[in-house]
């Protein structure tokens, strides 16, 4: 009787801990060796190509702060950057930790970026929607977070902004329309 | 230690067998189908995660600005969730999946240009993680799977392993019930037919059948020794019945000489005379043992022919203790008879019954001092009747041996009794089991010896 006891203890015991732990953990990461690995990842250059590798630098975008000016925030890009690569995270807007600490955008979620440019200290960037949706305010503050990241980019002089190859216009807060935007004009939205 | 009987140990034996078997297969099935499915879910699992890393790997070198969508189709075809660190910044699509549940060792092992693979505990969800690094476009792709749906289907193979291994369990268990009874049914009749050739029943015989050749000779072995038993047992008592029959004749012309000499003690000398009583007295122990001996031989080759009538017990009681006192004089014990035994009856051969009184009560009054009492209890549909001496009682050594024949326990060493010839206690159980009862011995509450015989009750008025 005793032993038939002790047995059901273990087969409880044995059926609980096999419950517990069915598929064990691992106490240390195992590796695989590389000969193993295939499709050449690996490889230091990238498979099929005349030894291309593709390294990243980090570039300043310029978002929206809680006070409604833009400020700068870091995004990794393909070396050598291009100015559509960069821009194109403008449009993109903040990424969820950016966006839990108060970052915004005031570029619509429909606006991406079909092309942009900088030819002699000017950008040329072309949107696929027009900001005509955004209030005047925050039409200039969607504008100055092209503007200054164009600036960043080498764009001194200003941006040009078409709407799928349509020359915009943007009301400054005096009343002038212009379609090449300056980073003078639009400093006071920049935060210092 | 009190051992178990041959069924349950049959049962247990079964039973156990079959538990321990079901466990060890079970656990072998279990672990060994565990390790294939968790082997296959891991291999397919990480060729998965080496294409997914080289689409991302392509994806970052032809067109970087579709890398979201990439990783995010990536997770939604393979169910897995991706942690792309790039150029030393980590990047997800899924805030619930922190970086840091990637392991350290993991990571260091990534920065170092190794593919690692690693099962996990993260947020309490058990997953598969594995490290790409991928040097060609600086990054290291982390594809994380879940493996809840595999330790699901692991928990009902248990179960099913483990259902399984309870229903062999009792189904073992039942067999050990059946078997058991098959194995032990021929035990049991031989025990059965052994206990009532003990009791007397030499007439019985063990069926033959047909439950396998083991059995088969156990049933012959047993029957060819019941009749060489039977055999030997007749020859004896003819034997006994022979000689006694033979000693008979001329122990009566001793007699009869012994009588004549008897008449004439007058005119013996004293010397002459003291031999003569010497002489007579031992004839008379002859006479009566040869009659005993004639009379048990008659018994045992069921000779004795029974002469039942129905006859109230206390009546019959009183008369055969009357006529014994007469015989051996003195005092007649008390008979005590229930009041409501005064008009029961029993179905009894009356001169057996008398004989059964009379050994007593000669018992008694040779080794015991005589017949204190003599009861007539009711028990039930029985009636018992004790008969209680005013010796020192008997030994409990003696108790179960009293009834066996040329028995003499304590009065064969002491010389002061009067010589039996040791059958009488015998004579008294053959012609109880004659009477369908039983006899044993017990000490009386008031200090002597007890014989106490059951017969049973052919009349019990109300």
């Amino acid at each position: 009787m005793r032993r038939l006891r002790a047995l059901s203890v273990l087969l409880v015991a044995g059926v609980s801990l096999g419950g517990c732990t069915l598929v064990s953990t691992s106490s240390a990461p195992d590796v695989i060796s590389h000969d193993s690995v295939p499709l050449g990842l690996l490889d230091p250059t990238i498979p099929f190509t005349d030894y291309a590798q593709v390294h990243f630098v980090t570039r300043d975008i310029f978002l929206v702060d809680r006070s409604q000016q833009v400020v700068p925030v870091g995004r990794l890009v393909p070396s050598p950057p291009s100015p559509l690569d960069v821009v194109h995270y403008v449009a993109t807007g903040p990424t969820l930790v950016e966006g839990a600490r108060g970052i915004t955008t005031q570029i619509p979620a429909n606006v991406t970026v079909n092309q942009a440019t900088i030819h002699n200290g000017v950008a040329l960037i072309d949107l696929s929607n027009t900001l005509a949706q955004i209030p005047p305010v925050g039409r200039r503050v969607a504008v100055a977070q092209f503007l200054f990241t164009a600036q960043a980019l080498g764009a001194f002089r200003g941006i040009q902004i078409t709407i799928n190859q349509t020359p915009f216009a943007l009301t400054l807060a005096n009343g002038h329309k212009v379609t090449l935007i300056t980073p003078a004009q639009l400093a006071y939205l920049k935060k210092k | 230690m009190r051992r178990r009987s041959l069924r349950t140990r049959l049962f247990l034996t079964f039973g156990l067998g079959t538990l321990l078997l079901s466990a060890l297969l079970g656990t072998l099935t279990f672990f060994g189908v565990r390790d294939v499915l968790i082997s296959q879910a891991q291999k397919t699992y990480l060729q998965q995660s080496y294409v997914n890393a080289a689409l991302i790997r392509n994806t970052i070198y032809t067109a970087p600005l579709t890398l979201s969508n990439e990783v995010s189709s990536i997770q939604q075809s393979a169910d897995s969730i991706v942690l792309l660190n790039i150029h030393g910044q980590w990047q997800t699509l899924n805030p619930l999946v922190p970086f840091l549940d990637i392991s350290a060792a993991a990571r260091n092992a990534a920065e170092h240009n190794q593919v690692t693979t690693e099962t996990r505990m993260v947020q309490s969800e058990l997953v598969y993680v594995v490290g790409i690094p991928i040097p060609a476009v600086q990054t290291q792709v982390f594809e994380v799977w879940q493996l809840d749906g595999l330790e699901h289907n692991l928990r009902v193979l248990l179960l099913v392993i483990g259902s399984a291994a309870l229903f062999t369990t009792l189904l073992g268990a039942s067999g050990g019930v059946w078997v058991s009874r098959r194995a032990v049914r021929p035990l049991t009749v031989v025990s059965d037919a052994a206990a009532r050739i003990a009791g007397g029943d030499f007439a019985t015989r063990l069926p033959t059948t047909h439950a396998g050749s083991e059995v088969e000779q156990l049933t012959e072995s047993f029957n060819t020794m019941v009749n060489q038993l039977v055999t030997k047992l007749e020859r004896d008592a003819r034997f006994a019945s022979d000689v006694s029959h033979e000693l008979r004749s001329p122990l009566t012309a001793l007699a009869m000489s012994a009588s004549i000499l008897e008449q004439h003690r007058d005119q013996l000398d004293p010397a002459a005379q003291q031999s003569l009583t010497l002489l007579s007295a031992e004839i008379q122990v002859f006479q009566g043992l040869i009659e005993d001996l004639i009379e048990l031989s008659r018994s045992d080759a069921g000779a004795n022919s029974l002469s039942l009538e129905v006859i109230p017990i206390a009546e019959l009681t009183r008369q055969a203790v009357r006529s014994v006192t007469r015989r051996l004089g003195g005092e007649p014990p008390r008979v005590e008879v229930e009041r409501e035994l005064e008009n029961a009856r029993v179905l009894v051969d009356r001169r057996r019954f008398e004989r059964i009184i009379a050994n007593l009560m000669d018992n008694a009054q040779r080794y015991a001092g005589g017949v204190v009492a003599i009861r007539l209890l009711a028990r039930g549909s029985r009636v018992e009747l004790n008969v209680d001496d005013a010796g020192p009682g008997i030994a409990d050594a003696d108790l179960e041996h009293v009834f066996e024949r040329f028995y003499r326990g304590r009065a064969a060493h002491d010389r002061s009794v009067v010589r039996g010839t040791g059958l009488g206690l015998a004579l008294v159980r053959e012609h109880v089991k004659s009477l369908e009862g039983e006899i044993r011995a017990t000490q009386s509450p008031e200090g002597g010896a007890r014989l106490q015989i059951e017969l049973p009750l052919a009349e019990f008025p109300s």
